[in-house]
């Protein structure tokens, strides 16, 4: 077998052609890694920047009612990741700015796409455009004819006669066009850790690696079908073809198709109905800004009682601070409900279209390959929630500095000083864990794997069909 | 007529292909899929509009209600009074939509990266939260929807290169074609007959699918639009079957010729398109609003913590008018007044800060305008998006309007308040009618 | 030694050889002769194990090859009609390549000795196969078959395409086999290179073995008139 593999690679050597490809795919593709770097360098800085310029107004409020600063808020903005240099993933689409202030959760606005006519049908020009769709379709350029030229030639026959077994060439021949894509990928691989050299972490390595994995995987799943086809069938066009259908298929046709139907399958509601579904609860619950409100006077009671106090002048704390605390924890509920209820949504979404894995390996790859370069929604979905709880953290702080910071019910003049504002921590966007990531993915890495194993079955039964003559 | 009887021949060496059929049948269920797709999304958009003009009625019944109980507002907020200006206006109910064209069922464009519908406030803007998309998953918006624009421009080539790529090789690979050149005199004639035949073939099952999403919509009420997008679509496809004419003529067996129709297809629908976006972002990378954000907050502090006379003299270099009016006459201060009529001045800031990140954006189509010339699928996408008014230009103008919207209701809560006018029930009628619900393509 | 024994192959009901008995004994030399469709190549193909007889026996060295094919291909020594090469390969590369399929390493200078043996001038062992005449290819597949040590060599319409001088050279070699030992059958249509190279021949038709003689027996003419009436009739 070693012998087959070392001869096709004598071929891709020698092969000017090839090798002119090669050469201007690797200069292709380290030119998407040094400008998606430099692309997200760039964009790291405006980030680090609006996010400078908003602390800094933050830590400047001289005094101010903290209920106020609470209205007056903070924004928080979608960090930009070194990994998805490698797969932009959600991230082109999904908003960047995001405000944060009491009373209410705002949505992430500001989307790249949005900012603009359309360009690319499919992203920018990321290592991952060029690794899921066009080194597949190198390595079926690679691999269509590979046997079915030994066939068609007749040397299949002289091969078979001095000693080499069918499956033993296919194998082979699997094997030296599925290395030509591992050397690609690990050529890119090599490439972006060599930019980022200072950047690496351990957590980067394994998701890189685990990249890596995946796109194997494919690779193996794509070279073994093609030499599969190419044996299977009598003449290599026919072969390329039905590649080509495949990879039409796989690519265009059903993660396109499987996804739309599964929003439609599992629908999320349309944002006027959410929020009025919002509203509609919120109002059952206590108005932080209405001391008439039912609700509110329940609430004023039941802290009279507390502290064995007559009216809220006697009240060694400020009811409205704790009037708004309360409006908060009840709104939170609401959107606990409301918007866990979409995150289940998007859940079921996911996990259908992981199921199409099934049909389509490609589905597996595009979900790993975003996942483990953190630009999948499910990392969007972790980060609006951690703004969330840093929401709910920053609008206790002020709220619970209202009820307990000195100041009267009713004391709306009343102010905190620099030192308050500037002890309110700013947010901290941390990374999802590998092994949470790992578990979401867990499917498709096995579908991968399924599809690995589907493959070789197919190569060690169906060569037992293969015509030589 | 010899080119003619090759041209017919055509059709038997196409039901000789199974693949070659299979091919077509899977555009015309890609297609017909593509057009459901969009015809959904333009019944769902509408369902969506006609839904919120029922609430704005609701709305707007409730607020009558008041005034004919002679109420002042919803008695669980006690601090709103419907007969002052602000408050009426506040309550008179005005959405803006960005209806969906009947074309929508051709293109979803870039449909679903923006919202539709804008609820409008004195202190409303095109960049507000509502602005944003329609709540979905954005993965499947990031691999976008299939419809049939999708299908015209990036399977139609495909599909070409599959009804087109043995052409010629074939007659080659078995050694004929000698004898077809010698057969019919002239090889181009013989090719271009070959070619003819499926852009014919092509254009039918293009027609055919075009009537059938107009019966998806009323695409033909909207003038010229259906035969507009069928030139568009015609020239697309006759660009297309030039490429592989050309490669073809000069092409030498079915491998190679497959892997150059292959490789521009990957050129033009992959390298160069995401190429250029990855250079515009590095040109302009993805603004964060801090100037918008900077009026929202800072601006606005400032312009309220203004000295009286300041934010006086602001609001009548606005609006010289304003001096006319009878709060202005009788110098009678009251602090609400300015307290509303403020929002003209950060009105005016906000506009300062959404034309710089308008300017941005458009110096962002420019240079995407730029490379048309070498970027025929993008340049192509987005006449189609232009033609099916799902471009970024048509939600420009969406927010366009939303914001002369904006600006004249401030302008009527701010006379009317200096005016000191008591909003009775006939007032409130009028403020809704001269401020209604607007929807534009 | 081959033996073929009362072998009969049919593709859907058309019989493609019936009943066929041949013998080629340890230095002996068969040519086949017959029409296109007449079953020289089924015979072949059964001979190396790729198709199985529906009766009757194949034996290579008394071993069947329908239930022992892989031992019996490495007996073989098959030169086809058109010997296929990796063209990006050279001559020597190529031999060594097929060499180590078959468990074989051989020294450059053996390899060499190899090619030299099978008349390959030393100048074209270190060309690409991509340059070399359709003769010069045949060398080499003979170089292959030679180098395994073949006791039995296949040949299917060696000859067809090479010019005279190629031809020649090739009678040349596969007699100097067959003084060495081996077994050789030759499918051919070429009336005059089979009655000069083989010492005996054989006329199918329709899968029947019609005639079978020595080709010391007859002169080229009388070959010739006798192949044409038996096609004929």
């Amino acid at each position: 077998m070693f012998q087959i593999i070392k001869n096709e690679w004598r071929f891709l050597v020698r092969s000017r052609i090839f090798l002119g490809i090669t050469i201007a795919f690797s200069a292709i593709m380290l030119l998407s890694i040094f400008l998606g770097n430099y692309q997200i360098k760039k964009q790291e800085q405006t980030y680090q920047n609006a996010k400078d310029h908003v602390r800094q107004q933050w830590v400047s409020i001289d005094e101010m009612n903290p209920h106020s600063a609470a209205h007056y808020g903070t924004y928080v903005f979608k960090p930009s990741n070194l990994l998805s240099s490698l797969d932009e993933g959600v991230n082109n689409v999904t908003g960047n700015v995001l405000r944060v202030e009491g009373h209410v959760q705002n949505e992430i606005i500001h989307s790249e796409a949005s900012q603009m006519q359309a360009v690319s049908r499919f992203g920018k020009l990321k290592p991952s455009l060029l690794l899921q769709y066009i080194v597949p379709l190198l390595l079926i350029f690679l691999a269509f004819n590979s046997v079915s030229n030994e066939k068609q030639s007749g040397r299949l026959k002289l091969l078979v006669l001095q000693g080499a077994k069918p499956i033993q060439l296919i194998f082979a021949k699997t094997l030296s066009v599925w290395l030509y894509g591992i050397l690609l990928l690990t050529f890119i691989m090599t490439a972006y850790a060599l930019f980022n050299s200072q950047n690496l972490s351990t957590d980067i390595v394994i998701r890189t690696g685990l990249f890596f994995s995946t796109y194997s995987l494919y690779y193996f799943i794509i070279c073994g079908l093609t030499v599969f086809f190419s044996a299977r069938w009598q003449n290599a066009t026919v072969a390329l073809t039905s590649m080509l259908g495949i990879w039409i298929i796989w690519t265009m046709f059903i993660p396109n198709i499987l996804m739309s139907s599964a929003e439609k399958w599992y629908a999320l509601p349309s944002r006027n109905e959410f929020q009025s579904a919002m509203t509609e609860d919120r109002s059952k619950g206590l108005d932080g800004h209405n001391p008439t409100d039912k609700r509110s006077i329940e609430l004023k009671e039941k802290v009279l009682k507390e502290y064995g106090v007559d009216s809220v002048s006697q009240l060694p704390i400020n009811f409205d601070g704790m009037r708004m605390q309360a409006d908060e924890d009840y709104g939170n509920s609401v959107w606990d409900k409301h918007f866990g209820n979409n995150r289940a949504i998007l859940k079921q979404q996911k996990q259908s279209f992981q199921l199409g894995g099934i049909v389509n390996p490609f589905i597996s790859l595009q979900n790993t390959s975003m996942g483990f370069m953190a630009s999948d929604n499910l990392h969007h979905q972790a980060f609006l929630l951690q703004v969330e709880n840093y929401r709910r953290v920053f609008i206790k702080m002020l709220n619970d500095k209202q009820i307990f910071g000195g100041s009267k019910t009713g004391n709306w003049s009343w102010k905190e000083d620099n030192a308050f504002f500037k002890s309110v921590p700013d947010f901290e966007y941390k990374p999802t864990q590998i092994s949470e990531v790992l578990s979401n993915y867990m499917l498709d890495i096995l579908l991968m794997i399924l599809w690995s194993i589907l493959v070789i079955i197919l190569i060690v039964y169906g060569t037992k069909k293969i015509k030589i003559i | 007529m010899r080119s003619l009887k090759t041209f017919l021949f055509e059709w038997k060496h196409f039901v000789g292909s199974p693949f070659k059929i299979l091919a077509v049948l899977l555009f015309i269920i890609a297609s017909m899929y593509g057009l459901h797709n969009g015809a959904d999304l333009y019944h769902k958009q509408n369902a969506e509009i006609e839904r919120i003009n029922e609430e704005v009625e609701t709305k707007k019944a409730t607020i009558l209600s008041y005034f004919k109980n002679n109420e002042k507002g919803p008695s669980e907020h006690p601090w709103v009074d419907i007969t002052t200006p602000f408050w009426a206006i506040y309550n008179t109910p005005t959405y803006h939509f960005k209806n969906p064209s009947p074309t929508l069922v051709y293109n979803i464009g870039q449909t679903e990266q923006y919202g539709f519908y804008k609820l409008i406030t004195t202190s409303s803007s095109g960049y507000d939260a509502d602005m944003t998309k329609e709540i979905a998953n954005p993965e499947r918006i990031q691999s976008g929807t299939l419809d049939f624009s999708f299908v015209i421009l990036f399977l139609l080539p495909l599909l070409l290169l599959v009804l087109l790529y043995n052409i010629k090789g074939q007659e080659s690979e078995h050694g004929f074609l000698p004898l077809i050149f010698v057969q019919t005199g002239s090889k181009n004639w013989w090719l271009l007959s070959r070619t003819a035949f499926y852009t014919v073939l092509l254009l039918i099952v293009i027609f055919g699918l075009m009537v059938y999403g107009a019966m998806l919509t009323k695409v033909f009420v909207a003038d010229t639009m259906f035969w507009n997008l069928l030139l568009w679509v015609t020239l697309y496809l006759f660009f297309w079957i030039t490429l592989y004419f050309l490669i073809l003529k000069y092409g030498k067996n079915t491998v190679s010729n497959t892997l150059q129709m292959v490789g521009v297809w990957l050129l033009f629908a992959f390298i160069i398109p995401a190429t250029v976006q990855q250079w515009i972002a590095i040109e302009k990378p993805t603004n964060l609003m801090v100037d918008l954000i900077d009026v929202s907050r800072d601006k606005k502090s400032e312009i309220n913590a203004q000295p009286i006379a300041v934010i006086d003299a602001q609001l009548f270099q606005l609006y010289p008018a304003l001096k006319e009016t009878k709060v202005a006459k009788d110098t009678i201060i009251v602090q609400k007044v300015r307290g509303y009529s403020s929002e003209a001045l950060i009105n005016l800031e906000i506009k300062k800060a959404t034309q710089s990140i308008e300017a941005d954006n458009r110096i962002k189509n420019e240079l995407i305008s730029k490379t048309y010339w070498y970027n025929p699928i993008t340049y192509f996408q987005n006449k189609l998006n232009q033609l099916t008014h799902t471009d970024y230009k048509d939600y420009e103008a969406f927010r366009n309007n939303i914001r002369k919207s904006v600006d004249t209701r401030i302008k009527m809560m701010v006379f009317d308040t200096w005016n000191d006018i008591t909003i009775d029930k006939e007032k409130y009628l009028e403020y809704n009618s001269t401020l209604p619900n607007n929807a534009y393509y | 030694m081959i033996q073929i024994q009362d072998v009969s192959k049919s593709f859907k009901g058309d019989f493609a050889v019936q009943n066929l008995n041949l013998e080629v004994k340890k230095g002996e030399i068969l040519g086949l002769l017959g029409a296109n469709g007449a079953g020289k190549s089924t015979t072949i193909n059964m001979l190396l194990g790729f198709l199985n007889p529906d009766s009757g026996n194949v034996y290579i060295n008394e071993i069947d090859t329908s239930t022992n094919a892989h031992d019996t291909r490495k007996l073989i020594g098959y030169i086809p009609e058109n010997v296929n090469l990796y063209p990006y390969l050279t001559g020597l590369e190529n031999l060594d390549y097929f060499c180590k399929l078959a468990g074989l390493n051989y020294t450059k200078d053996e390899l060499e000795n190899y090619l030299s043996t099978c008349s390959l001038s030393s100048d074209a062992h270190h060309k690409k196969v991509s340059g070399y005449s359709k003769g010069m290819r045949q060398k080499v597949g003979i170089a292959i078959a030679y180098a395994k040590k073949a006791k039995v060599y296949l040949l299917d319409e060696p000859a067809s395409g090479l010019d005279p001088l190629a031809s020649n050279e090739l009678s040349t070699l596969l007699q100097k086999l067959a003084s060495e030992g081996a077994s050789i059958l030759m499918a051919s249509h070429d009336i005059f290179r089979v009655r000069e190279v083989c010492n005996r021949i054989g006329i199918l038709k329709k899968g029947i073995l019609v005639k079978e003689l020595n080709s010391k027996d007859v002169s080229a003419n009388e070959l010739e008139t006798l192949y044409l009436q038996f096609m004929q009739n």
